[in-house]
């Protein structure tokens, strides 16, 4: 195998000569502190008005980015100082959105507001008429006419993510004191009032940005604000009380503070939840669970149930969190998790029972995600492999290529002979063909190298109708190529090449800064994608990220005032 | 007038509707909301005396073609009611003795679909389709209201919903327990003030929120979309405040007075005499639900399918001995004052409508469809020219004010479809709804008679 590679500039498109090309940059962008060489190009995004005149599509840059219902129902958890995140509350699902669903594209429709409404009157219920629940939120030592303020302000400093003012205090004492008479105590009766307002208010329900000040293209956020961005992207909730008061102080703006309150989240147990949701979301597992196949041609399947899912998940948190890992490992583990149902597919057959545990896998057969049946079955039949299928997500999901993929992956046209899928699907899609700028050399390959795999995920060695596999092949994106005799090696010399790094980068500023990637953040993209080709852990990359100097600026839409 | 008003529910219990301001009185403080499209289907069992049901002449209602009548009783609603005359089920073998005709007939009277029929015990017996309440309530994501004021545990007792094939949809007999489920939120053991705290609650917190937003939308950083974006917030809370506005009915003095004279209402100690009065209550809640869009179709069942209840009409018979016209004839008459019982309160159910005034010479009855229907015909439980009158045009869709006798037998599907369509339904082509459980040509289609084009 050999792998050759030539990066010139920075963020250079892989794809020159596939496709169709990104658009071009008419203006550069800075960083603060940091100067871009003007000759490079941008890393396309909404956020680039350059490469995005449609001032719609510019939301991100919105001052008001609504919780996503997974930071909303963790942020009812913190206000409320419960274990657990509420179960039982229905929230519409949005619309198919961002990856990670969290980049202000959400809004209030008068549904979800109904939503909020039902969720404010059941958790305000749930905790007047619950006793134990009710005393965490009442300081024992409170009484007389300062009772009612010192149960108010802890809540509503939790729920607005910042000190209320001193006007907003006294209409939440006023409402706590004069609260409707449901229950008989009139303590529950102000605590239910005071819930039902706190998580119906705009100051929870939104993520509030105004900024400071206009520094060039960027407005700076206060030191509240940026207390917001921190824990939202470490723990998908909202700040502590520790943070808050950093924020409160301002002490939270100095750079060796926010690297420590960065770094403290992100050694949280709530840090895990947040790794998990990065990696399920950003590597589509969330799609694996019941995922239909034939159970008459594969009757392994018809128990898998929400196994791969579950597999995904216990991997991931095993590599990320437990281990303390990153993007390597994830891509070239010679491990998995399985259970009863789906570790004979792995040809495993000593586990027991519905929980997952943890199996090693033949390393000359199998490395990491991309040779997990989750990956494998989603992009697949519901009787066989789909080879174009798996390297279009691939290249798609995994390498971020600057390019539309486009036509669909299966051009129209009469079916091609062939004894393997892989003559098929060359005749048609391979050299000579009109779609070869893309397949030949991009899209085909990485699923020539998965066809080892069936329709499940099992290890094959020949096709349904006993025709030979053919597992190598050459994959070239840009001026580098991976050659390749199989899966394993395939995987193996991807994750030596920069790009997966690079759109793992990418894809963890999307998340944590809860917005597109923007020119002004090459820079700490190709720090973090070397340090993270080294072996940076995950959760050190996030934790670079929410202490770089970007955490505390945001992009102003182009018509704010 | 009494600040607070009451229904009185079962084993006594009180229970209030939810009061913000001002809620004494009948009308409607909608704040402008166009009232949503709604059908009741109210249900008559063993047939009618049939030769004093209908009015004496086809053609326009009048006065003296009621008089005399079951409808006598709907003058005042001459203009807004239409009596149908023609109607079949289409699936007539239950008449022939093998089968029983009630629950035959019973399981095709909102269907129009085959009924599964049970060899064994009668009252097993389903259809094979989705009832029209059903489909109204699913097209307009919703489910039906459907009550029953009957004994408990005879015959043919709930027959006549159903969500699908063999699925019935269980009625509920109890007015406190339907109250719950459309307005939510009642304590039968809670302080009879609960619900006007709550809306108070609501009230209060909607008031600090819309406070809010109104102060971050004077923030004069906010930009053009992010300004957009918050008022469409803030008019969705406004929205759900109009909708409380809605709510903002309450029952007028005298029909509580009735309803507070319900005495020892209990349907499960064998009892038939409640039923007029526990159908009052429903149709309480039924008026009070369709009023306020909080259902869109609603199905009630007065009295069981074979109907054994015991009415007062000066006979101490039960209602299916008195429908076989026994008592060498003189059922004859005391069916027809059963028919005027049934009657009576359907036309409550008109006045419980009418008393939601809309403005502009509008009630909520004109915005929806109350039909009145039996599964079976007369003495003989026949199962064509079916009794089916109905009051309100479905805000002008529906023809009203006219005795219409069709020459040709019209199966019920075409019927049901058209209130369906009346109501709003379409076809996935955007057509009008006409095809429920339609199976053969003379199911398919609308009622020409009665539709408003």
């Amino acid at each position: 195998m050999t792998l050759h590679i030539a990066i010139t500039l920075i963020l250079s498109g892989m794809l020159a000569t596939a496709c169709s090309n990104p658009p071009s940059r008419t203006k550069s962008f800075g960083r603060e502190g940091v100067i871009l060489d003007p000759n490079s190009k941008p890393v396309p995004g909404e956020g680039d008005e350059a490469s995005n005149p449609n001032p719609t599509a510019a939301l991100f840059a919105t001052a008001f980015p609504r919780l996503s219902h997974t930071q909303y129902l963790n942020s009812v958890r913190d206000l409320l100082l419960l274990k657990a995140a509420p179960t039982g509350i229905i929230l519409l699902p949005d619309p198919q959105g961002s990856v990670f669903q969290n980049d202000g594209k959400n809004e209030v429709t008068s549904d979800l507001r109904i939503n909020y409404e039902e969720a404010a009157d059941q958790m305000g219920a749930k905790i007047a008429s619950d006793a134990a629940l009710m005393k965490l939120l009442v300081p024992a030592t409170a009484s007389g006419a300062a009772r009612a303020e010192a149960i108010v302000e802890p809540l509503a400093r939790r729920a607005y993510r910042r000190a209320p003012t001193t006007a907003e205090l006294r209409v939440l004492v006023n409402l706590f004191n004069s609260a409707p008479k449901i229950y008989a105590d009139a303590t529950a009766n102000g605590i239910q009032a005071v819930i039902s307002t706190l998580m119906q208010s705009p100051y929870f329900i939104y993520r509030i940005e105004l900024g400071t000040v206009q520094e060039g293209d960027f407005l700076r956020l206060s030191a509240i604000e940026v207390a917001s961005r921190l824990s939202y992207g470490a723990w998908n909730s909202g700040p502590d009380d520790e943070l808050l008061a950093a924020a409160i102080s301002g002490s939270l703006l100095k750079p060796d503070v926010l690297k420590a309150q960065a770094a403290r989240l992100l050694k949280d147990p709530r840090a895990a939840d947040s790794l998990d949701y990065f990696h399920l979301k950003g590597f589509g597992a969330e799609d694996y669970r019941n995922i239909p196949k034939d159970t008459k041609l594969i009757p392994d399947w018809a128990n898998i149930g929400d196994a791969p899912y579950n597999e995904a998940k216990a991997f991931v948190h095993d590599v990320a969190v437990v281990q303390g890992k990153g993007l390597t490992e994830l891509m070239t583990a010679p491990y998995t998790f399985a259970n009863a149902a789906s570790a004979p597919l792995y040809g495993v057959k000593s586990v027991s029972g519905t929980e997952m545990t943890k199996i090693t896998l033949d390393p000359t057969q199998r490395a990491g995600f991309f040779t997990q049946i989750g990956y494998l079955a989603k992009n697949a039949s519901l009787s066989d492999s789909l080879l174009i299928r798996r390297g279009a997500h691939l290249v798609e999901k995994f390498l971020c290529p600057d390019v539309v993929l486009a036509p669909p992956p299966l051009p129209p046209g009469p079916e091609k002979e062939g004894k393997t899928q892989r003559e098929r699907m060359n005749a048609k899609t391979g050299p000579g063909t009109c779609g070869s700028a893309c397949h030949t050399n991009m899209l085909n390959p990485p699923g020539f190298a998965l066809e080892s795999f069936d329709a499940v995920g099992r290890w094959r060695t020949m096709e349904l109708n006993g025709a030979p596999i053919d597992p190598s092949g050459s994959f070239s994106f840009g001026k580098s190529t991976v050659e390749f005799t199989g899966a394993v090696e395939f995987i193996k010399g991807l994750v030596k090449h920069p790009e997966i790094h690079r759109c793992y980068v990418k894809h963890a500023i999307e998340y944590l800064y809860a917005r597109k990637v923007t020119s002004s953040d090459a820079s700490i993209i190709e720090d973090l994608t070397t340090k993270s080709m080294s072996g940076m852990a995950t959760r050190d990359i996030f934790t670079a990220l929410l202490s770089d100097p970007n955490l505390v600026t945001r992009r102003p839409n182009k018509e704010t005032p | 007038m009494q600040r607070r008003q009451f229904l009185r529910g079962a084993g006594g219990v009180f229970f209030g509707l939810p009061f913000l301001e001002g809620l004494l009185d009948s009308k409607a403080q909608a704040a402008g909301a166009e009232p949503l499209p709604f059908a009741i289907f109210m249900h008559q069992g063993n047939g009618v005396e049939d030769k004093r049901w209908w009015p004496k002449t086809p053609g326009l209602i009048t006065d003296d073609s009621l008089k005399g009548t079951a409808m006598e009783g709907l003058t005042a609603y001459k203009s807004k009611i239409l009596a149908l005359k023609g109607i079949a089920i289409p699936y007539q073998d239950g008449e022939s003795g093998m089968k029983c005709g009630h629950a035959y007939a019973c399981a095709q009277i909102l269907t129009g679909a085959t009924p599964n029929w049970s060899a064994s015990a009668k009252s097993r017996t389903t259809s094979s389709g989705t009832s029209i309440d059903w489909e109204i309530a699913r097209y307009f994501k919703g489910e039906p209201l459907n009550l029953i004021s009957a004994a408990e545990g005879g015959p043919i007792h709930d027959m006549m919903s159903y969500k699908g094939d063999g699925q019935k949809n269980p009625t509920q007999k109890n007015p406190f327990e339907a109250y719950k489920k459309i307005f939510g939120m009642v304590d039968a053991n809670a302080d009879t003030s609960a619900l006007e705290n709550r809306a108070l609650l609501h009230k209060s917190v909607n008031d600090l929120v819309k406070q809010q937003m109104e102060e971050l939308l004077k923030n004069p950083r906010l930009s053009k979309a992010d300004k957009v974006r918050l008022e469409a917030h803030r008019d969705n809370i406004r929205l759900v405040e109009k909708n409380m506005g809605v709510m903002n009915f309450s029952m007028g003095e005298g029909e509580l007075k009735r309803i507070n004279q319900t005495k020892g209402f209990d349907q499960n100690n064998g009892a038939y005499g409640n039923v007029p009065n526990i159908a009052k209550m429903h149709l309480d809640i039924i008026a009070l639900a369709a009023a306020t869009g909080q259902i869109r179709a609603a199905n009630m069942q007065f009295g069981q399918g074979f109907d054994l209840s015991r009415y007062d009409v000066g006979s101490n018979d039960d209602y299916h001995t008195i429908s076989h016209h026994s008592n060498k004839g003189a059922g004859v008459e005391f069916h027809h004052r059963i028919d005027k019982v049934v009657m009576d309160n359907f036309k409550y159910l008109l006045d419980r409508l009418s008393s939601y005034d809309m403005g502009g010479g509008k009630t909520i009855l004109d915005y929806g469809v109350a039909v009145l229907l039996n599964a079976l015909t007369n003495t003989y439980h026949d199962v064509v020219n079916l009794p089916h009158v109905y009051a309100g045009s479905c805000n002008g869709k529906l023809l009203t004010g006219r005795f219409v006798v069709s020459n040709q037998q019209i199966i019920n599907n075409r019927f049901l479809s058209t209130i369906g369509a009346a109501v709003g339904m379409k076809n996935a082509d955007g057509s009008p709804f006409d095809g429920l459980n339609a199976t053969k040509d003379n199911q398919r289609g609308e009622v020409k008679e009665i539709v408003i084009t």
